[in-house]
């Protein structure tokens, strides 16, 4: 105790009179604040030293000496930007920077304007957004299926945006929108996700062992800023797709030119013409009468003072299906998700920042279903109503402090009934709080320790559990770091699905009998740069995964059943390396991931998954490449290859039929046999994918941007999974296929 | 560094792949249940066939093994053992005439089979069903939830019961196979006297199968597929429940294909079959399973695969007639 109390007293001490650095780093061109932008000291006793700006854009490097130093200014995208100070003893500098975005002057940001440390925490990637809307994707460019491509995250199939991050299935992911977490990120069962890209900022996805001041997911974050708006002049744009349609209109807020904004994007499938074809032209049921899906995104925020801001987001986003059939039969769905955010940032002195936010969120599925007089529903809502209250202070280069609390209200409502039977109506309204401290220390300059620990708290079931996580941080030079990070993690929800279609997803909570999740990770990195154009991260993973709880998957009927009768309990591991070779710049841009992976799951009390077993999305092997290059004129083309072991499937070894059961229509049950549960692998998967982009002026009234672009070159038929047709004898295989070959075209335009 | 690639170099060793295929290995099938007060129900035996063969039908049967069903009393020894023999064409069949099943009692079954060893099975009967109401001598489709009946429960030990109702209409219309205009074969209604014809739903659904030649064979679909079926599981509480402890069961619309007489058979499952039959839908429509990830069926054999199981039934009759 004496040696931290110690080592507090060795890295908070101020040396007398030292001064501070501080303020806002923003785009030029539009006034937003740059998440993540970089400062770092050219010269003088302080040469090398650098901060990074918080999720508000807010700086802080303290501790300067009092002399004349050059502060160096940087952002991917942006030219940098050097600034000479003179700092008195004692001075506060409050100093607000613009950078021009990349294309307005001819030096444009490397990364190596970093410093290494600050280069990102272990486990941590921004996605650049840039990358995310070049990629050629599917209809639309979409953020998750470009957070798939990076090492350590792995997709199911083709149709699937979810995410399984380091042998976790999509729901220990978390999914802050603007602070808000989002429940159901996707659209069209689970094809896209529901993040326009038009209207995100910034990304940062930490992968594993995540900070204390995040919480309430076993195993990663996806932390999505929307933008704020132009401040300094009315902006639109509009983009025309194959699927889907986008608008976007921005400005700044009336009379508060400079100093307020807002933001609006909307964008929405628009696929009715073709279905209107089908159905006119094809006398066939199935053909949906209603089939679209929606997003719209808006923040307003304005600076109150130089100290004072306040802003409001809403995101509201949905997808609408109907199917007719038969006479009078038809089935609906109705998902969706809406957020809504209300912040006041203060900066509280020279070194300390506050953020406050209410937050709301409401996640709905409504399916419903008549077939032949015989009504379905199947009820999911979500409401989650939060107020947190986040609290930064920066006193020394030495010393960090975080802390913050969250509290709210958590409202699950899950009701299925059949033919006017009510069979299960669960209501979990639960209160629950969260608080987390964390400190960031350098007892040395080549050292960085960060320690934390969050209190979570559910009252249904009055569940507590503490997180603890720490990270150690050793700089090996100028660029190269060591990182080792270990943390408990703790989940009180978890989602029912189908990771072949998120239509039905339903979210369930613990309770009676029913404890949290629980999962311990250990991660150690290496980041360091390769020459000026070069980075490369390395990072070894461990995780272990208990008490999780998801559906038994044979139940047909929940009539009656207590609640820890819907569940089945089960353990698991994962294990990885992950390789990450990225260049930055020059003409050629692009990124190298390898996953070298391993997951495995048991659920000990159901006798068909005692033995360990890999799950579906296990690869041992996994690795994407992107590359970008810059071919002139406008011009430019990108391609994105994948190649992964094939995921784990069961093959049975037999097939049987138990005959003459009295009881079942058709009086047989076929079944099939096999020695080990997904104990056989499909054919690797590997796919190229190829888009060219041109960008230009259009008749002078605006800037257009076309994208070409092919996905699956070669159309190769990767396997999805088997089928059995016991209709034949032997029992005849065959395979579901996923994507073939497909064209994509959007133009996008900007006034 | 040096360190570090060694330690990568570790953990990619570690990592190497031990997931393998499973090897075929013959088992033997058993297909036996009883029926709570009636006579036990011939017993087949049958063999496994690897995945994609070769099939061997002439070994498919299991024809030479020595088949016993005992009743066990409450302190698990035998009280009675009834042999079953071979009856030189499919099925094993008891002997004795006069056997009925009892209500809540233990039964195992028993068969020496040479080359595969013993292969036991036990289970639990449920108490019988017993009809308080009868359904409606007639209803008119899709007039309120569906046809009702009133019953006595069935329990089993340790859980709630666990019902499937199978429907069959009893007398439903015959089709046959025409050429449409465009060259096309469908199916039409007979119109036979004395048979029904189907309800609007089902009927649009006809109007849409397609056949490839004038053969009901070559059809992809047939309209006697409408004409019964079983529901999934239903426990319990999904039925109203009375004072006087019988439940009302609803037989929704959705179980209706045909107009005219039905028989409704709710029958009461023992766990054994309650498990089998709800693991062995997993394998083919895997709900919240990832495609392609299918679990073994929950069996109570042991030395081979298959189900020996009970049930309780009771029959119903009612007719739907048009609205």
């Amino acid at each position: 105790m004496r040696t931290l109390l110690l080592l507090l007293a060795l890295t908070t001490a101020p040396a007398s009179a030292q001064s501070v650095v501080n303020g806002f780093v923003r785009d030029a061109r539009s006034g937003e604040t740059l998440i993540g932008a970089n400062v770092i000291v050219l010269d003088g006793p302080a040469q090398g030293r650098g901060s990074a700006t918080n999720v508000q854009g807010f700086y802080t490097l303290g501790n300067l000496p009092s002399d004349s130093l050059t502060l160096r200014f940087s952002f991917i995208g942006f030219s940098s930007q050097t600034q000479r100070v003179g700092l008195q003893p004692g001075e506060t500098l409050r100093l607000d920077v613009e950078l021009a975005p990349e294309g307005e002057l001819d030096e444009v940001v490397v990364e190596a304007d970093e410093p290494i440390e600050e280069a990102a925490a272990i486990g941590t990637i921004d996605v650049p957004i840039r990358l995310v809307q070049d990629l050629p994707t599917a209809f639309e460019a979409d953020l998750f299926r470009a957070i798939q491509l990076l090492p350590g995250v792995k997709s199911s199939s083709d149709f699937s945006s979810g995410l399984y991050i380091r042998g976790g299935s999509p729901d220990q992911t978390l999914i802050l929108l603007d602070g808000t977490t989002v429940y159901n990120p996707t659209h069209f069962f689970g094809f896209f996700s529901t993040f326009n890209t038009d209207a995100i900022k910034d990304v940062r996805l930490y992968k594993g062992a995540y900070p204390a001041t995040y919480g309430g997911r076993l195993g990663s974050v996806i932390d999505i800023y929307n933008r704020d708006g132009n401040r300094n002049e009315l902006d639109g744009g509009l983009t025309v797709g194959l699927l889907a349609s986008r608008a976007d209109i921005e400005g700044p807020l009336p009379g508060m030119e400079g100093r307020g904004s807002f933001t609006l994007n909307a964008r929405r499938s628009t696929l009715e013409p073709l279905l209107a074809t089908l159905r006119e032209n094809l006398d066939q049921d199935g053909i949906p009468d209603k089939f679209y899906f929606y997003d719209l995104n808006a923040k307003v925020g304005a600076d109150l003072t130089d100290r004072d801001r306040v802003s409001v987001a809403a995101y509201a986003g949905q997808d609408i299906v109907g199917v007719p059939f038969g006479e009078s039969s038809q089935f609906n769905l109705n998902y969706g998700n809406r957020t809504f955010s209300a912040a006041y940032n203060r900066i509280l002195g020279e070194t300390t920042f506050l953020q406050t936010r209410a937050t709301a969120s409401r996640y709905f599925s409504l399916p419903t279903a008549e077939i032949f007089g015989t009504e379905f529903t199947n009820v999911n809502t979500v409401d989650d109503y939060s107020g947190r209250v986040d609290l930064e202070w920066l006193p020394s280069e030495r010393f960090e402090l975080s802390t913050g609390a969250w509290a709210g209200r958590f409202e699950l409502n899950f009701e299925q009934s059949f033919n006017g039977q009510t069979q299960i109506d669960f209501e979990s309204p639960s209160y629950y709080a969260n608080g987390y401290v964390q400190t960031k220390l350098r007892p040395t300059p080549d050292w960085i320790v960060t320690g934390g620990v969050r209190a979570e708290y559910f009252a249904n079931g009055d569940y507590l559990r503490f997180s603890p996580q720490v990270q150690l941080e050793r700089k090996l030079g100028t660029n190269t770091i060591l990182q080792l990070a270990a943390g408990q993690y703790h989940q009180f929800l978890s989602l029912i699905s189908n990771e072949a279609f998120s239509g039905f997803d339903t979210w369930v909570t613990v309770g009676e009998g029913v404890p949290p999740q629980e999962s311990e990770q250990v991660v150690l990195g290496l980041k360091t740069r390769l020459g000026d154009q070069y980075r490369l991260d390395v990072e070894l993973y461990g995780r272990t995964l208990r008490e999780l709880f998801d559906q038994r998957p044979e139940l047909q009927d929940v009539s009656g059943l207590e609640y820890q009768e819907l569940f089945r309990f089960g353990e698991g591991f994962a294990y990885g390396a992950e390789i990450l070779l990225e260049k930055g710049v020059g003409r050629l841009t692009g990124l190298i991931g390898y996953t070298l992976g391993v997951t495995r799951r048991r659920y000990p009390l159901e006798p068909a998954f005692t033995e360990t077993f890999p799950p579906k999305y296990d690869r041992l092997h996994d690795l994407n490449v992107v590359a970008t290059f810059k071919l002139g004129r406008g011009w430019s083309a990108t391609a994105v290859g994948k190649y992964a072991t094939g995921q784990a499937y069961t093959l049975p070894s037999a097939t049987y039929t138990v005959p003459d059961v009295p009881i079942v229509d058709g009086g047989r049950l076929d079944g099939l046999f096999s020695s080990q549960l997904n104990g056989a692998r499909l054919p690797p998967y590997h796919r190229v994918d190829l888009g060219f982009k041109r960008a230009g002026g259009f008749f002078g009234v605006a800037q257009y941007e076309l994208q070409l672009q092919v996905i699956n070159v070669y159309s190769r038929r990767n396997v999805w999974f088997p089928v059995f047709d016991f209709d034949s004898v032997p029992v005849d295989v065959s395979f579901v296929r996923q994507l073939p070959i497909l064209p994509n075209v959007s133009l996008s335009l900007d006034f | 560094m040096r360190r570090f690639v060694l330690l990568l170099t570790l953990v990619s060793l570690a990592a190497c792949d031990s997931v393998g295929s499973s090897e075929y290995v013959e088992q033997v099938v058993v297909s036996s249940f009883l029926e709570v007060g009636k006579r036990p129900r011939p017993v087949n035996l049958t063999r496994t066939f690897p995945l994609e063969g070769p099939v061997d039908l002439a070994r498919a049967l299991v024809t030479d093994a020595t088949v016993s069903i005992s009743l066990l009393a409450p302190d698990g020894s035998v009280e009675a053992t009834y042999p079953l023999e071979f009856d030189g064409t499919a099925q094993y069949r008891i002997l004795d005439t006069e056997v009925r099943v009892l209500p809540g009692r233990t039964y195992r079954f028993t068969a020496e089979v040479p080359g595969q060893g013993t292969i036991t099975a036990e289970t639990i009967t449920p108490t019988p069903i017993d009809l308080v109401q009868p359904a409606q001598e007639t209803v008119t489709y899709l007039d309120g939830l569906g046809p009702t009946f009133r019953v006595t429960p069935a329990s089993v030990p340790n859980r709630q019961s666990v019902y499937l109702i199978q429907v069959a209409a009893q007398a439903p219309d015959d089709f046959e196979v025409i050429e449409r205009e465009d060259g096309s074969f469908g199916v039409q209604r007979l119109f036979t006297d004395g048979r029904f014809g189907p309800t609007p739903d089902a009927a649009s659904f006809i109007e849409n199968i397609d056949c490839d030649r004038r053969d009901l064979d070559s059809c992809d679909f047939l309209p006697s597929d409408l004409a019964s079926g079983s529901s999934p599981l239903l426990n319990q509480e999904s039925y109203e429940s009375f004072p006087d402890g019988s439940i009302q069961v609803t037989v929704p619309w959705l179980a209706f294909g045909f107009y005219g007489p039905h028989k409704f058979t709710l029958n009461a499952l023992d766990a054994v079959l309650t498990d089998y039959i709800a693991t062995q839908a997993v394998q083919f429509n895997p709900t919240t399973l990832s495609p392609g990830e299918i679990p073994n069926i929950t069996s109570n054999v042991e030395g081979g695969l298959g189900v020996f199981g009970a049930y309780a039934a009771v029959e119903v009759f009612s007719t739907v007639v048009p609205e």
